[in-house]
């Protein structure tokens, strides 16, 4: 089994109105890669190229070894993009026969029915009967069906209460017990990819700012309050970005144990996510 | 492709089975009680392009951006739609036949009717034909535009050619249908066979047609960005 389960190395896309890269980013087999950014930041766009949906202008895209373009590569991938899936009209069930005619012996029906089973979806009703959380479900079914290397969820928990969330998180992990599989998932819940994703990947404006190990991106950045002078003192690596109110600053800072240790009356709490890109989407603003 | 295949079948029948069962029993009473043979015809046509619907539900759906994930050609995912419709448009045709035959003391011959279908197919074909790449090309509703304009193309360009002939191969042409039209009546080729000879030459037709069509219709959705 390759080391990277996908690999995109300079991969730019051109639109009229966006430009997605170079972009270069690797998903490590057997770990769930959280990818993060602002709506419009080129998500989809680097799920598309990787599922061999669109193809780069430039830059090369390996997925399990291969290309996108080759059709044995893609039957080793499940996707659930959030926006394209089956017409409403079909029922589980033919969804279910229509997969095991596309993926011959590959197809687990068992499983298939196990999971419609598990997520108490009736295989004989129509997907537009079916409320947003089911069809995510279904789609999640089908996603997994055939035992994919590769999982790509493009905001697969979006708009779903956290009951349900909690499910499909709970899938996830056990779907990457065995450490064969991998997941690649873009969400703007961060909250979930803090609880699953072994990296974050921020794409911001079609470019990837950071793609860091999540531990390490937690313990790592702090947001410090304090008064000017005191952030002065910093080194400039440190500091991210500033923001300055009438009661001093607040502002985003690498190596938090540095900063404690050399703040030590000012407060460095955690950053999480959200903060992390709230505050480097704002220093475009500057 | 069976997977694709059966997916297509579904929508169909989802779809358009009480549409089918509506249309069956109207036509048939029609076409028997008051001898509006037209509208069995218009049967292979109606039931011909139930197929061809099924990519504004894939449009819809963003179902090509989905399937593009699967491990599938786009030489198939195009081809199931010629495959159905011919299936589809088989069926018209045999219905089409037997309500054809629900007419008491029938009006037309044999000959007629397998004429009548021919070119009905025909239609069915050309029509369909023009669809799919168009509606590739340009989204199933901008599509319905894009056909007409392009069947007006089809319908004029012969009599353009026509009038842009050469005067001496206009002769030629009209000498040989002239020669055509003096063999049936001289009873060297019957009514009949003339008949026959011209529904072949129309499922000549509707082939050359659905072989370009899918051809073109295989190189747009190959080059389709999503």
């Amino acid at each position: 089994m390759a080391r990277e389960a996908v690999i995109l190395h300079g991969v730019q896309k051109q639109y009229r109105d966006f430009k997605l890269g170079p972009l270069d980013l690797a998903v490590p087999a057997g770990t769930i890669v959280g990818l993060v950014g602002e709506n419009g930041a080129g998500k989809t766009t680097t799920l598309r190229l990787l599922c061999g949906v669109s193809r780069p202008d430039a830059g090369q895209v390996t997925l399990l070894g291969g290309q996108p373009t080759d059709a044995a590569r893609r039957r080793r991938i499940g996707v659930v993009f959030e926006d394209a899936y089956f017409f409403a009209s079909l029922t589980a069930r033919q969804i279910g026969k229509s997969m095991a005619g596309i993926f011959g012996d590959q197809w687990d029906a068992a499983r298939f029915d196990g999971m419609l089973d598990r997520f108490g979806l009736d295989p004989k009703k129509k997907v537009q009967a079916y409320s947003r959380g089911m069809r995510m479900k279904l789609s999640l079914a089908t996603a997994l069906a055939h035992d994919p290397e590769l999982l790509v969820l493009d905001e697969a928990t979006a708009g779903l209460d956290p009951v349900v969330r909690g499910e499909m998180l709970d899938l996830f992990l056990e779907y990457i017990q065995d450490e064969r599989h991998s997941i690649l998932m873009s969400s703007h819940i961060t909250s979930d990819l803090e609880q699953v994703a072994d990296s974050i990947a921020y794409l911001h404006h079609g470019q990837l700012l950071f793609h860091e190990d999540k531990d390490t991106l937690l313990q790592e950045y702090g947001l410090l309050r304090c008064a000017r002078h005191d952030l002065e003192t910093l080194p400039p690596d440190c500091v991210v970005f500033m923001r300055e109110g009438a009661f001093g600053c607040e502002a985003l800072v690498k190596q938090r144990a540095t900063v404690r240790r050399l703040l030590p009356g000012a407060v460095c709490d955690p950053a999480g996510i959200d903060d992390i890109m709230r505050y480097y989407s704002g220093r475009d603003t500057q | 492709m069976r997977g694709l295949l059966y997916k297509d079948w579904s929508l169909v029948i989802n779809s358009y089975k009480y549409n089918f069962l509506l249309l069956l029993v109207f036509y048939a009473l029609l076409t028997a009680l008051l001898k509006m043979t037209f509208l069995a015809y218009a049967m292979v046509f109606v039931v011909g392009m139930y197929a061809a619907s099924t990519t504004s539900m894939d449009e819809n759906s963003h179902w090509d951006a989905y399937a593009r994930t699967l491990p599938v050609t786009p030489g198939q995912l195009v081809a199931v739609k010629y495959l159905l419709t011919l299936f589809f448009t088989a069926v018209g045709v045999i219905l089409s036949f037997v309500l054809l035959q629900l007419v008491p003391q029938g009006v037309s011959t044999l000959a007629e009717e397998v004429l009548g279908l021919s070119s009905a197919t025909l239609v069915t074909m050309l029509y369909f034909s023009l669809t799919i790449p168009l509606s590739y090309r340009f989204g199933a509703v901008r599509a319905r535009s894009w056909v007409t304009v392009a069947l007006l193309l089809v319908i004029a360009a012969p009599a353009a050619l026509l009038l842009a002939m050469p005067e001496q191969a206009r002769g030629w042409l009209e000498g040989a249908l002239g020669a055509l039209s003096a063999q049936v009546s001289a009873g060297s080729l019957t009514e009949a066979q003339f008949c026959f000879a011209a529904a072949a030459g129309m499922l000549v037709l509707c082939v050359v047609f659905l072989a370009i069509s899918w051809g073109v219709s295989v190189q747009i959705y190959r080059k389709k960005g999503f």
